[in-house]
C-alpha cells in the first residue's frame, strides 16, 4: 500500500518545495517508487528543483483538473535528475506532476475553484496507475478546502517551519487541525535556522510546544540557497547538515511505516 | 602631564649632565632583543638613531605594544628607581643606536646634586597621580561596561587615546577592543533569545483552528478521513 506524505507550511517562503523534492529524492534513491504533486497551484516552483523548464511541460495538474486528461498524462518521469543509473540500481522511480505555470491558467483555476473531489480520485489513479509506493504532496501554503483533502488522506503531514512568531502560530493552528483529521503521523521540520542558534534548544523548545516530534532543525545555509532554485542538496551537496537533515527525516517516515 | 620618559629626557638634555656620565653607545640590528621582562634592570637608554619597540606578552603568548620610541627618547627608566627586573621588554626595529646609562652613576650624580634630586622626586609624585587617576578612570569606565553604557565608555576610552601618553594609550586602546568585544556578543545573544521565544497566542489560536473545523466541508471530511486514508 502506499504511503501520502503532505508537506504543508502555514505560510509561503518556508522552504517546504526545497525540502519536498529533497526528501522525495533520497526516498527514490532507496528504491521506493516516489510520486510528486505540486498543488501549490497558486505559485508552483517545484519543477525547476527537477531541471524541469516550463517549455518541456505540456500537460499539468491543472489540465487534469479541468477534465481535460488523465492524471497519469500528466506524470513526467525526472529520473535523470538523480542519475538513471543509481536509481535503476535500486529500482527506484520518481515522477512530477506540475502545476501550470501559464498566468492564465494560475487565475482561471483561482477564479473557478476546481472539485476537491477530483482531486482526490487524481491521487487515487496515480498511485495505480504508476504502482507508487509514496506519494509526496507539496500543498498550498494556508488552510483551504484543497489543502484539507491532502492533509486528511496523508499516512504522515510534514510541517515546515521557520523559527520566527508568525510561523510558531501558524503551526499551532495546523497541529490542531491535523490532530482533528486523526492524521497518524505528524513530523515538524524547522527550517532556516539561523547557524548562531543553539539548534538542540530550539528542537526541545518547539517538540515541547506542539508535543510533537521535530525531525530535523535544518540550518539556513547560502551553500543550498545557491543551490535551491536550481538542483537538490541531496543530490549536489550529501554531506551538507540541510542534506543529513533531510535524511533523518525519510527515516522518520519509514520509522512509521514499519510500525 | 607631559609623561614621565619625556621630563627624563629634559632632565638629561643638560650638555652639562650628560658630558659628566660616562657614554656607552650600543648598536642593534632590527629586531635585536635589547632587554626580556625578568632581566635584571640596571640601565637607562637613550635612544639616538632609529626606533625601539616597548611590549609585553599576555597569558596567552599574544604580544601587546606599550610603547615605541624614537630617538631622543628615554626607556627603562624604572630602573633608575630601583633594580628591580625588567616591566617590559624592548625590541630593536631597523638598526638602532642606543646610549646607555649605568644606574650607578647616574644616581651619584642625583645625590651631588640637589636640584636635581628635587626634580626626581616631582617626577615620580607625577607620575604616581596620575596612575591613581588613570586606574580611577579604569574603574568607571568598568561600571559603564558593567552598567551597559557602552557608548559612553567608548566615548571616554576615545578620549584617553588622544590625550594620554603611549602606554596608556595602548591599554586604552586594549580595553576598547574588548568593550566592543563584549557588546557584540551580547547583541549577538539578545538576537537569538529574541528569535528562540516561542509564544503562541491561544485565544487566536482557539478562534483560527474554529474557523476551520465548524464547517460543513470540514465536519464531513473529519468522518470520511479514515476511510479516504485506507482507499489511497
Amino acid at each position: 500500500m502506499a504511503r501520502v506524505v503532505s508537506i504543508h507550511s502555514f505560510r509561503g517562503g518556508t522552504g517546504k518545495s526545497n525540502i519536498t523534492a529533497n526528501l522525495a529524492a533520497l526516498l527514490a534513491l532507496r528504491g521506493e517508487r516516489v510520486g510528486v504533486i505540486d498543488t501549490d497551484i497558486q505559485s508552483p516552483g517545484i519543477h525547476i528543483l527537477f531541471g524541469m523548464d516550463e517549455e518541456h511541460i505540456d500537460k499539468t495538474l491543472n489540465d487534469y483538473l479541468w477534465g481535460q486528461c488523465s492524471i497519469e498524462d500528466t506524470a513526467y518521469d525526472v529520473g535523470e535528475r538523480l542519475g538513471r543509473n543509481a536509481l535503476d540500481a535500486v529500482g527506484g522511480a520518481i515522477y512530477l506532476i506540475p502545476s501550470s505555470l501559464r498566468a492564465g491558467e494560475i487565475t482561471r483555476i483561482l477564479r473557478e475553484g476546481y472539485d476537491v473531489g477530483t482531486l482526490n480520485e487524481g491521487f487515487r489513479d496515480l498511485i495505480r496507475e504508476l504502482n507508487l509506493d509514496y506519494l509526496l504532496i507539496d500543498t498550498h501554503p494556508g488552510l483551504n478546502e484543497e489543502t484539507l483533502l491532502s492533509i486528511a488522506i496523508s499516512d504522515c503531514l510534514v510541517i515546515v517551519l521557520r523559527p520566527d512568531q508568525q510561523d510558531f502560530q501558524g503551526t499551532a493552528v495546523t497541529v490542531d487541525v491535523a490532530r482533528r483529521l486523526d492524521v497518524p503521523q505528524i513530523l515538524l521540520v524547522v527550517n532556516k535556522a539561523l547557524s548562531s542558534y543553539d539548534l538542540d534548544a530550539l528542537r526541545n523548545q518547539v517538540e515541547s510546544t506542539y508535543e510533537c516530534p521535530v525531525a530535523a532543525v535544518l540550518p539556513l545555509s547560502e551553500e543550498v540557497a545557491a543551490l535551491q532554485s536550481a538542483d537538490l542538496a541531496v543530490i549536489r551537496l550529501p554531506d551538507h547538515p540541510f542534506s543529513k537533515g533531510v535524511k533523518a527525516v525519510v527515516q522518520a517516515i519509514e520509522a512509521a511505516e514499519q510500525e | 602631564m607631559k609623561d614621565f620618559a619625556a621630563l627624563i629626557r629634559n632632565l638629561l638634555s643638560d650638555e652639562a649632565i650628560l658630558r659628566d656620565l660616562p657614554a656607552v653607545r650600543e648598536r642593534f640590528e632590527d629586531g635585536e632583543t635589547i632587554f626580556e621582562r625578568g632581566d635584571p634592570g640596571e640601565d637607562l637608554y637613550i635612544v639616538e638613531a632609529g626606533q625601539v619597540r616597548i611590549f609585553t606578552v599576555d597569558e596567552e603568548g599574544r604580544e601587546l605594544t606599550l610603547n615605541t620610541l624614537a630617538p631622543g627618547e628615554v626607556f627603562g627608566e624604572l630602573a633608575l628607581l630601583d633594580s628591580r627586573p625588567r616591566s617590559a621588554s624592548a625590541v630593536a626595529v631597523g638598526p638602532t643606536v642606543l646610549r646607555r646609562i649605568d644606574r650607578g652613576h647616574l644616581l651619584s650624580l642625583i645625590r651631588s646634586s640637589p636640584e636635581l634630586a628635587a626634580s626626581l622626586y616631582d617626577l615620580l609624585a607625577q607620575r604616581t597621580r596620575h596612575m591613581t587617576d588613570y586606574i580611577e578612570r579604569l574603574g568607571h569606565w568598568a561600571r559603564l561596561v558593567a552598567e551597559g553604557r557602552y557608548d559612553e565608555a567608548m566615548q571616554g576610552l576615545q578620549a584617553e587615546g588622544e590625550i594620554s601618553d603611549r602606554a596608556l594609550a595602548a591599554v586604552a586602546d586594549a580595553v576598547r577592543t574588548m568593550v566592543q568585544a563584549v557588546r557584540e556578543r551580547e547583541e549577538q545573544l539578545r538576537r537569538e533569545v529574541a528569535q528562540l521565544r516561542i509564544e503562541i497566542d491561544e485565544v487566536k489560536r482557539r478562534k483560527s483552528v474554529a474557523e476551520i473545523t465548524d464547517t460543513e466541508y470540514f465536519r464531513d471530511l473529519a468522518r470520511r478521513a479514515r476511510e479516504l486514508r485506507k482507499r489511497m
